[in-house]
């Protein structure tokens, strides 16, 4: 089975467009939607409904600290993601924000874990920033296999039973097998706002049979989606970083 | 586990066992036929079992994900790769010839002997590295030469691919690599640099041409490194049979900082082809060591420049000019 991910897509329409088509056109058997899939972006009601269509046709789908967010508010978040956070508000029905708050923090299939933050406590949305982290994930759960996002920075961690984990860049577009006899944490990047200074959507594709997983980026058109959040006056700041990655 | 109970006749995935040709501590090497398939082949196959050194496996798993995305002359073509998750192998070609170990076991030897030798292991060098991989155990049981001249490098275990996961990262406090052989920055642990097979094919060379390893045999870490501190003694000291440039290309190659050795295998392969073109410095003619203070100083100017990000294989390749 091919398994295409998609994390914080953040509202981003263009970017989760491009995304998907490059998914489709490369094949796969089953999508998830790693959360955060609004924030930040100016095109909340279209990225909720399209992955609410998405679920409908059997893509697994979990909630991310931004969607949590429209219930728990904003109180964990930093003057421009709280900015986007309330004029997101205006532009969801109950209908959607209901969908969003109710998605599962977490879901395992397998070998595989899926969770927006982290294992050790999905709900409190800590990062993981470096290996030390993965490294607790790892060992907190059961699966083998963690695919995460949250920190909109791709990124490979693994390790082996008695040793510390250790940290890899995934090249674009490279397969990278993944050893049976490892434990790994993959933070898969961002689609809609990645943060690796690379401006291109991120997506991955693991594959359960060659055991083998790549991190694709597309190329989308940043300038249409740049000037859909200065036409919702959206802070400035959200449509300059989409430019350089960052 | 599934890897001892192997005899022979058994089929595994239309691979019959013939023979057991190698047990070492690693792994088991069968000569294996299959139905169609006239080449000699081998298959690899790891001890799994309890009690078995579990450092082993992770020398295969790294070969299990390296060695298939090699082609070409200079490696050993691979046929097959078993499921790791039923029984890890890989089918290879069966290369009839012995590795280097011989030849080095009866060094020294001609140094036109070596001088071609070590062209033939540098191209060979050159081609992993362009396929973005640096072996990290050069050594002569690792080479082996093709009845029709080329260098084959063989045996992946301690390889790192430029696109891959380095698996080998975490996995030991203990510098990776053979003692003998190891470039300076390896043995401080360092795992980037495609420089590092160039400093261990220099070592190469030296045993070749003389009949003595340039840093001995050590065990400990302490008498690993040594060799950031003490220059090897010029194999013109050893051997007067040797051509001052050829003991240029070798003392270059075993400089402590590897921006002082050649920044590509493919350059190393020129000069040791055109002896005519080789700059000559003041080391060509040494016959003493240089002593303890340069060595350290070369040591010292090496290890305080501002950190460098960790620079790719292909990028070090792309700005080197080649030959």
């Amino acid at each position: 089975m091919r398994i295409a991910f998609f994390a914080d897509i953040h509202a981003n329409q263009e970017a989760f467009e491009a995304c998907l088509q490059d998914a489709q056109a490369r094949g796969h058997d089953q999508k998830v939607v790693l959360g955060d899939i609004i924030g930040y972006g100016p095109d909340p009601l279209w990225c909720t409904q399209t992955v609410m269509a998405l679920q409908q046709e059997g893509a697994l789908v979990l909630r991310g600290n931004h969607d949590a967010a429209l219930e728990e508010g904003t109180d964990q978040m930093n003057d421009v993601a709280r900015k986007a956070l309330d004029w997101t508000q205006q532009q969801l029905s109950d209908h959607e924000k209901n969908y969003l708050t109710s998605l599962p923090l977490q879901h395992r299939d397998e070998e595989r874990l899926y969770v927006h933050a982290n294992a050790w406590a999905p709900a409190l949305w800590d990062y993981i920033n470096g290996p030390r982290e993965a490294e607790r994930s790892m060992r907190l759960t059961e699966a083998r296999l963690t695919f995460c996002g949250h920190t909109h920075v791709p990124k490979l961690y693994f390790m082996s039973a008695q040793r510390p984990a250790a940290e890899f860049t995934p090249v674009t577009g490279k397969s990278i097998p993944l050893s049976p006899l490892r434990h790994y944490l993959i933070v898969v990047g961002s689609v809609g706002q990645p943060r690796d200074a690379v401006s291109a959507a991120a997506w991955g594709l693991y594959d359960t049979v060659k055991r083998d997983y790549v991190q694709y980026r597309v190329t989308y058109d940043i300038e249409t989606t740049a000037k859909k959040i200065r036409a919702a006056h959206l802070p400035e700041r959200l449509a300059k970083r989409l430019f350089v990655g960052g | 586990m599934e890897s001892h109970r192997l005899v022979a006749g058994r089929v595994i995935d239309g691979f019959t066992l013939e023979e057991l040709v190698h047990t070492g501590g690693m792994a088991a090497l069968w000569r294996v036929t299959k139905a169609g398939e006239t080449r000699p082949m081998l298959m690899k196959v790891p001890f799994l079992g309890e009690g078995d050194d579990p450092s082993a496996i992770v020398g295969f798993e790294v070969e299990h994900m390296i060695l298939p995305r090699l082609t070409g002359p200079h490696v050993p073509a691979c046929l097959a790769v078993g499921d790791f998750a039923v029984l890890p192998y890989l089918v290879m070609e069966h290369l009839s010839a012995l590795s280097l170990d011989a030849r080095a076991k009866q060094a020294p030897i001609a140094p036109e002997d070596v001088v071609w030798l070590g062209a033939q292991i540098a191209t060979a060098l050159q081609d992993i590295h362009r396929q973005h991989v640096i072996h990290f155990d050069v050594k002569p049981a690792n080479i082996i030469i093709r009845e029709e001249g080329s260098a084959v490098l063989i045996d992946y275990g301690l390889a790192r691919h430029d696109e891959l996961p380095d698996l080998l990262a975490e996995e030991s406090d203990l510098p990776i690599g053979t003692s003998a052989y190891m470039a300076p920055e390896q043995v401080l642990g360092n795992r980037t640099d495609p420089r590092s097979d160039i400093f261990s094919l220099g070592a190469v060379l030296y045993e070749l041409t003389t009949g003595h390893l340039p840093f001995g045999n050590p065990t400990s870490r302490a008498g690993m490194r040594q060799r950031l501190y003490h220059e090897p003694k010029p194999p013109r000291a050893l051997s007067d049979r040797i051509p001052p440039w050829l003991q240029e290309i070798i003392l270059k190659c075993l400089a402590v900082d590897p921006d002082d050795r050649y920044q590509t295998a493919g350059q190393l392969a020129h000069a040791l082809r055109h002896p005519d073109q080789v700059v000559l410095t003041e080391r060509a003619e040494r016959i003493k060591s240089p002593g303890f203070v340069k060595r350290v100083k070369s040591w010292w100017q090496s290890h305080n420049q501002v950190p460098t990000p960790s620079v790719r294989i292909m990028d070090r390749l792309d700005r080197a000019p080649m030959s």
